[in-house]
């Protein structure tokens, strides 16, 4: 995996070059560091993206007919890359054919294109498409963000204070409740057909639904955390999405970094050219941008639907909220959008048609619950039915509850500016004792 | 009225809300109600009543109350 103690080793070395003798020239000594740290990933992905931002930076000047030429050329290696044609399944294979990123700058450089406003300099594009921490995963940043890179109010000791104690939250979430969960989720979904029922896969979907934004939420924390010690702002990505009351409010907590692109390159431009036939406008904006958003994860009907069911569900909120009709209570809100929300997720995690349509023969030829909990059930999400994996699996939920109780103190503690030992010590103590280092689990949106 | 009186008006009108809580100053982000649903159509209400069209680049551009005002400003000058 990427995102190893390697990483680590090389974010402190990198950060000890950078404060030691060079950070007079930061675009420079950066955009120089991530390019060789790309290279040695996977050198096409270091070729393309320096291309490509290149032919970007240059066609914004040459008028709209290039522009758009270039926006096309971009899509169209999005295309590629998302029907498999330029990927292989061994993500990290050098000896094949990996693109790295791409699915993240190109988004960012069709909004450099779209942005009316020329004030983005060539080495700001450069740094905001290729900074390390960022390449593979996002967050996406916007033309309007690459001026800001490195507006910062916090002196050295407390860039290196925030940063190090977001690393540390991501690496907790990542390796003490993400990994976990796929452990889990991974032994539900891939149950023989006789072990799926529709209480097994509710569950699995649910628990994936816990993992997707823990996993990825723990990616975005150590790029924003990275990119802190270096004295660059990444825009935030999650805002704490499991408290919202609905799903419209999930979806402005979620991956916010990519609602926002899609929202202003694709749903605002969309209601304003429909804005005299409101319904209309605001149907086909969301169905147009969700599945959009669905596609971007790759071109499967599985992901797809997924786009298309959470662009009904807040099709529906609208329709509902026009109507004037009440508000739901929080706790029902939060409730009935996290049931939701894991729904459309089954789709996402099934991925492809064959898995949606085995899995849902399954669940209707077999009964609604497991015959035998124990053997068909527990011993499953427990990975086995010894006593040590059942204390391994009430571990791991006594864990996510405590951690889910916790996380907005947490999340507090982890953006302190200031050092905080106790926070330092029980983080890497927590990491080391309940940390699953065995899964070799990938970051699930690394794949995207 | 002035401008921004009347834009305050068309605001708190569209969100049922005390003209008061309507400033210069004011985002989307102020106003529980004003989320990208409501957003065209309040603008579109406000169109209607200033008689003018907004353009797209210009109306992404809004941040706050103030800049709808100045927009109108302008335009009637």
């Amino acid at each position: 995996m990427l995102f190893t103690w390697h990483y680590l080793l090389l974010v402190l070395v990198t950060a000890l070059v950078y404060y030691g003798c060079l950070k007079k020239h930061p675009f420079i000594t950066l955009s120089t560091f991530s390019l060789a740290i790309i290279t040695f990933w996977s050198i096409p992905s270091a070729i393309i993206v320096v291309v490509l931002t290149t032919i970007t930076y240059l066609s914004k000047e040459k008028g709209k007919i290039i522009c758009y030429t270039t926006i096309g050329l971009h899509l169209l290696a999005l295309y590629f890359i998302k029907t498999d044609l330029l990927w292989t399944s061994e993500l990290h294979d050098s000896k094949s054919w990996t693109l790295l990123g791409l699915s993240y700058f190109s988004l960012q450089n069709v909004s450099f294109l779209l942005d009316n406003k020329n004030t983005v300099k060539f080495h700001e594009l450069l740094l905001g498409n290729i900074f390390f921490s960022k390449f593979i995963a996002g967050p996406i940043l916007l033309n309007k963000d690459l001026p800001h890179l490195f507006n910062t109010k916090n002196d050295t000791k407390e860039l290196i204070a925030i940063g190090t104690q977001r690393i540390l939250y991501g690496l907790g979430k990542k390796f003490i409740l993400a990994d976990r969960l796929g452990i889990i989720t991974n032994n539900l979904f891939s149950a023989e057909d006789s072990l799926q029922n529709l209480f097994s896969m509710s569950v699995a979907s649910a628990l994936f639904t816990l993992q997707m934004y823990l996993d990825f939420s723990a990616y975005s924390d150590i790029a924003i955390g990275t990119a802190k010690i270096f004295g660059i702002n990444l825009k935030e990505n999650f805002n704490l999405p499991l408290r919202s009351k609905s799903t419209t409010d999930y979806w402005r907590k979620t991956h916010i970094s990519l609602i926002d692109f899609l929202s202003i390159h694709v749903y605002y431009p969309i209601v304003y050219q429909l804005r005299k036939h409101p319904l209309l406008s605001i149907t086909s904006a969301l169905f147009i941008t969700f599945t959009l958003s669905g596609w971007w994860h790759g071109n499967h009907m599985g992901y797809l639907l997924w786009g298309g069911i959470n662009g009904s569900y807040l099709l529906l909120e609208y329709l509902w909220k026009k109507q004037g009709f009440p508000k739901s209570n929080r706790i029902i809100g939060i409730t009935l959008t996290f049931i939701l929300i894991s729904a459309s997720n089954f789709f996402f995690k099934a991925k492809n048609w064959e898995n949606i349509t085995e899995i849902g023969r399954a669940i209707k030829s077999n009964p609604i619950f497991p015959q035998n909990w124990m053997v068909d059930f527990v011993a499953i999400i427990g990975n086995g039915g010894h006593f040590i994996q059942q204390y391994n699996l009430l571990e791991t939920l006594g864990l996510l509850i405590l951690f889910l109780s916790l996380e907005k103190r947490l999340e507090q503690k982890a953006k302190n500016k200031q050092f905080s030992y106790t926070y330092l010590v029980i983080s890497i103590l927590s990491i080391l004792f309940f940390g699953n280092f065995n899964a070799g689990d990938e970051f699930i949106y690394v794949q995207f | 009225m002035d401008t921004f009186k009347e834009l305050q008006s068309i605001i708190a009108t569209y969100f049922k809300i005390e003209s008061q809580l309507i400033q210069l100053k004011t985002t989307a982000k102020d106003i529980s109600d004003w989320d990208s649903f409501s957003h065209m159509d309040l603008m579109s209400t406000i169109e209607k009543h200033f008689e003018t069209t907004f353009p797209f680049t210009v109306l992404m551009d809004f941040s706050c109350v103030g800049d709808i005002n100045e927009y109108l400003i302008n335009q009637q000058q």
